[in-house]
């Protein structure tokens, strides 16, 4: 039951959209199967806020380490949550607000990533082997030849990173979108005959 | 509200997350964390709730009739018994579902994609980029067959090629990921520089 | 101590600082480099060119606030250039964020080039589910779209969305985004080649090189690749912006990385030199 179950589940949706599609039948039902797949995925969206209620409760709890911002983090979020269910997303303090917070705190935090890149330039990037020197090279390149200033040095530096993009790195991405395709492909066929079976992870 | 106090706030915001590199982990810096995530975790559900379910649920089942859009519903909810240990395993049906669906898409549609990518790849051999091209796909897809060892000099000429092609490609994903970055960090110095101390031009 | 040893020594702040003086400087006083514009940018422009007067676009937003730097740019510079020709333009997200980060930007343009919302273009805001939604939104968009924009507004009540059915109404599939798994490849799967619907992207920089072998194949009959496909897009489109006075930093960024890059090579060859001449057990 607790294995087969979600097997006949996975097998019969399988097999009825393959077939339906394949053969170009019954399109109304695979819109309704479509539909079920979004609405029920939908509803899903506060599994989320369960978890992190759930860890930062605990966390409160046990006086666990900032256990204070734990009280921060749960105000500001159902805070929030309320503000946006009962406003509605378009209202101007909720729309504020996120424009204060979200988007300068979620453009800062990748952009923590260029320091690290800078610093790891030089005590990490070296030409140790044949192998290295080659990425190093193609990416020294492309560098200047993505920058205007790669042109303004020397115009061959824009041909060349065209060279690369266009030609080398497309004949190597082609190659894995060969073996990411099929490899995804036998997946799926090993999924719907329930040889393997991800969803049995859940709940254990 | 003043769009002065929302660019105080945004750049407070952007030095907080920075006091991490240019000073060490601290306070602050969590607690700009703990904003960003409560916010982020709350505006998936309310755009999901005013975007997706509510007119769903107004239209279909409330103004249509349509009864049956209950089970995807309860199908969905069936996610959250993870939470309850004894009944944990429910949650396994919507997975079970959501795999079929997915895996019936990927056998109907992702051949589209990859008979159009292999089409693309039958180049013409008259000018030297194209014999370029097709060598370097052909010792890529080499250089990844591993069903069985690869003995003979051609074939091994052939994986040592295909190595040099991925890691051309490999340097060019490294410059395009510094870019990005760069980018980034520029984005946050202009807002800085030009809309919060005004002391570059705009 | 050598020079090299001391560099490597430096405390990581120092390489920090010099990264902000180099990237801030130039924006505070720009150099003026030219800007060369790429054939995937141009390809994309032309595209956009190529709608028939009146056309609409179908303009998928698939990025969160983290990439707004290299993504805002483009889309931005896309209404001016749709709005410029009378095109339409049916925006939405696939990923949560894009409805709330799109909606100021577009709106400002809107309204600074005298169109109406609902009329000239629309945001229908978050729309879950991905390639499943992508392809419902074929069979039945106002379905797909919930029958509603991101205000709640019922979609009857949109002009703009009258005759529009299904996304094989439209003239080109746009899709602006920076998540993985790419979402353009699943437009691509579920739509584009599926229905022989014309589509163009916009990415970052770090995503321009898996996406190259759909421009490579004629899939994506434009790419706007990062900040500096943003830069050539606003060049060619005659709308200076954010992007093209940023050209400049990423410029002065990128001949720093390259210079530590040389310095920490040449240390490395400097420091096996030292230990290859030094007395067997006579080095640390």
């Amino acid at each position: 039951m607790k294995k087969t179950l979600p097997f006949i589940l996975t097998f019969v949706s399988a097999l009825t959209i393959t077939v339906c599609v394949f053969f170009d039948l019954a399109p109304a039902l695979v819109e309704e199967i479509d539909k079920w797949f979004i609405l029920s995925g939908a509803v899903v969206c506060c599994i989320g806020l369960v978890n992190l209620t759930t860890v930062h409760a605990r966390n409160i709890k046990r006086r666990g380490r900032d256990w204070d911002l734990s009280y921060v983090l749960l105000f500001i979020t159902f805070a929030y949550l309320v503000l946006g269910i009962v406003a509605g997303p378009t209202h101007p303090l909720y729309a504020w607000i996120f424009d204060s917070t979200a988007v300068p705190l979620g453009a800062t935090f990748y952009s923590v990533l260029s320091f690290y890149i800078v610093s790891a330039a030089y005590r990490a990037f070296r030409a140790k082997t044949r192998d290295a020197a080659i990425l190093l090279v193609s990416g020294i390149i492309v560098l200047l030849g993505n920058a205007p200033i790669g042109e303004v040095i020397y115009p061959g530096f824009g041909t060349a990173t065209k060279w690369i993009m266009d030609i080398a790195n497309t004949a190597a991405m082609r190659a894995v979108i060969f073996g990411a395709t099929i490899g995804s492909f036998i997946t799926a066929i090993r999924v719907f005959l329930g040889i393997d079976r991800p969803y049995t992870a859940a709940g254990e | 509200m003043s769009a002065t106090l929302q660019t105080w706030l945004s750049a407070f915001f952007t030095i907080a997350i920075y006091t991490l590199v240019l000073y060490k982990d601290n306070k602050v810096f969590r607690f700009a964390e703990t904003v960003m995530i409560g916010i982020t975790a709350a505006n998936g559900i309310v755009l999901t709730y005013h975007n997706y379910i509510r007119p769903v649920v107004a239209v279909d089942i409330i103004q249509q009739g349509k009864y049956l859009q209950l089970i995807p519903i309860l199908i969905g909810l069936l996610m959250y018994t993870r939470f309850v240990r004894s009944i944990a395993w429910v949650s396994r049906i919507p997975m079970g579902f959501w795999v079929g669906v997915g895996a019936a898409y990927i056998l109907t549609r992702n051949p589209g994609v990859f008979i159009s990518q292999i089409t693309a790849s039958f180049l013409a051999l008259n000018k030297l980029n194209n014999v370029v091209f097709v060598v370097g796909v052909i010792s890529v897809v080499v250089y990844f067959y591993f069903t069985v060892p690869i003995r003979s000099a051609p074939m091994k000429g052939m994986t040592t090629l295909g190595k040099a092609f991925l890691l051309v490609s490999f340097g060019a994903t490294f410059a395009s990921t510094v870019m990005s970055r760069i980018s980034l960090l520029l984005g946050r110095l202009q807002f800085l520089l030009q809309d919060w101390l005004r002391i570059a031009g705009v | 101590m050598s020079i090299w040893e001391k560099l490597s020594s430096l405390d990581r702040r120092y390489y920090y600082v010099v990264l902000i003086l180099v990237v801030a400087l130039p924006i505070i006083k720009p150099w003026g480099l030219p800007i060369r514009v790429g054939s995937t940018t141009e390809d994309f422009w032309k595209t956009v060119e190529a709608v028939p007067e009146g056309g609409t676009i179908a303009l998928a937003i698939d990025y969160r606030s983290d990439c707004i730097v290299e993504l805002n740019p483009q889309v931005v510079t896309l209404f001016r250039q749709a709005f410029a020709r009378n095109l339409k333009i049916i925006m939405w997200s696939n990923v949560d964020e894009g409805a709330n980060v799109t909606e100021p930007i577009t709106r400002a343009v809107g309204n600074e080039m005298g169109k109406t919302y609902g009329v000239d273009w629309v945001n229908l805001g978050y729309k879950p589910g991905g390639e499943v939604t992508m392809k419902k939104m074929v069979d039945n968009f106002w379905e797909g779209a919930a029958y509603v924009d991101m205000q709640g507004t019922p979609l009857q009540d949109l002009p703009i969305m009258q005759g529009f059915s299904s996304l094989r109404d439209a003239d080109l599939l746009i899709d602006m985004m920076a998540v993985v798994p790419s979402p353009a490849q699943n437009y691509l799967k579920m739509v584009s080649i599926a229905y022989g619907l014309p589509m163009a992207i916009g990415t970052t920089a770090i995503q321009a090189p898996t996406e190259m072998p759909f421009y490579s194949s004629g899939e994506y009959k434009g790419m706007l690749a990062g900040l500096r496909g943003a830069a050539e897009y606003e060049f060619l489109t005659r709308n200076p912006g954010p992007a093209m006075m940023g050209m400049d930093a990423q410029s002065a960024a990128h001949i720093l990385v390259i210079v530590l890059i040389a310095l920490g090579n040449i240390g490395h060859m400097m420091d096996r030199k030292k230990r290859a001449g030094a007395p067997i057990g006579g080095g640390s």
